[in-house]
């Protein structure tokens, strides 16, 4: 991280912003991408495939001059973008869940669940009164 | 409403539901979920995307659509007349292509035929609707608009050989047969084959104050309506 985004000083903000306006907006699109849920991009993706459906039967069922020309360039659009943030989100999930064999054993968690009593095994009942 | 229509919306009602039903169950991202979102994401818009661009692309080709915006309104109103004997409305009559006359005459033909005329036609809607064509008055639009390039006799051709026996009986055909071929002399020429759209010759008639042409002699002048007794 950069020094000046962690100390705190007074122009901290003030870098930081210019450095996300002088990033492009496709590193802007990926690093969203990045930073956000599982949920939020699947909800997205079913957002613009949502969208791109409801422009394709307008542009067959009311035919409307306009909206036949510029109609299946905005269906096809959001079709796309609904892929690509699923596409994502698929992608995202496979790096984020490792494979049960490399997640970590238990009993190696320091924290224990908050029903049981600190002297307690893991995973035996409480001990009655 | 047509096949492709009807495929289109049950294949849209379809997605659709599944994006629904994982909109509001918000289920864990298993492989079970992860195909239905696939079929609702992907697969069942791509088949949806095709029909109604196929569907689409059609409706642009109609003579309904080219007689939507104001400006062509003369030109429509004289193809589908049933008394008019000019170009574009006998070709209307046509049974086997006359719901696209406009599209069958004017677009190019060849390869990049249909892209380029889908291009151009795009050209038309922004001239329309961003400039100065959806404000002309008709008759400002048919003294002023005009093709882009003169109308390739290949066109008629493409249809109409040009190198059949009848044609060549033609003693005019054979006369000016080394121009129209060159594209010197349109087959839709006054006095040839032509006007194709008279509208726009009266129009542009009525513009000058000198006459430009003798309408008393076209060749095609517009009939006289039978009356069904």
């Amino acid at each position: 991280m950069n020094q000046s985004f962690a100390s705190g000083a007074p122009g901290s903000q003030k870098t930081l912003n210019s450095k996300l306006e002088s990033q492009g907006p496709l590193r802007r699109l990926i690093r969203f991408v990045l930073a956000s849920e599982l949920s939020l991009l699947t909800r997205l993706a079913c957002v613009c495939a949502g969208l791109s459906l409801v422009f394709m039967v307008l542009i067959v069922v009311v035919k409307i001059p306009l909206l036949l020309v510029l109609g299946v360039g905005v269906a096809h659009a959001f079709g796309i973008v609904g892929v690509l943030l699923f596409a994502a989100a698929v992608i995202k999930e496979s790096l984020l869940y490792r494979p049960r064999s490399l997640a970590p054993k238990a009993g190696v968690i320091a924290s224990s669940p908050p029903h049981e009593a600190p002297g307690e095994a893991p995973g035996e009942p409480p001990a009655s009164e | 409403m047509s096949l492709l229509a009807g495929i289109t919306v049950f294949v849209a009602v379809g997605a659709a539901s599944i994006l629904v039903v994982y909109w509001f169950k918000q289920p864990r991202l298993d492989m079970k979920w992860r195909l239905l979102l696939f079929l609702g994401i992907a697969v069942l818009p791509t088949i949806s995307a095709g029909t109604s661009t196929v569907e689409a692309m059609n409706s642009t080709s109609t003579r309904e659509f080219c007689g939507s915006c104001h400006v062509m309104a003369a030109h429509y109103e004289d193809a589908v007349d049933p008394a008019s004997m000019s170009l574009s409305a006998r070709h209307t009559r046509n049974d086997s292509f006359g719901e696209h006359s406009c599209y069958k005459c004017h677009s190019e033909y060849g390869m990049l035929g249909y892209p380029m005329t889908k291009l151009n036609g795009l050209r038309h809607v922004w001239l329309y609707y961003f400039d100065e064509w959806g404000d002309m008055t008709l008759d400002e639009a048919l003294s002023k608009m005009h093709t882009l390039k003169p109308y390739p006799n290949e066109n008629c051709t493409h249809c109409h050989t040009g190198s059949g026996k009848i044609w060549l009986s033609v003693p005019d055909h054979r006369a000016v047969e080394a121009e129209v071929r060159a594209d010197q002399l349109s087959c839709a020429s006054i006095g040839c084959h032509g006007a194709p759209h008279p509208a726009t010759v009266r129009a542009r008639e009525a513009a000058h104050t000198t006459s430009l042409l003798d309408f008393s002699n076209l060749p095609f002048p517009r009939a006289e309506r039978k009356e069904v007794p």
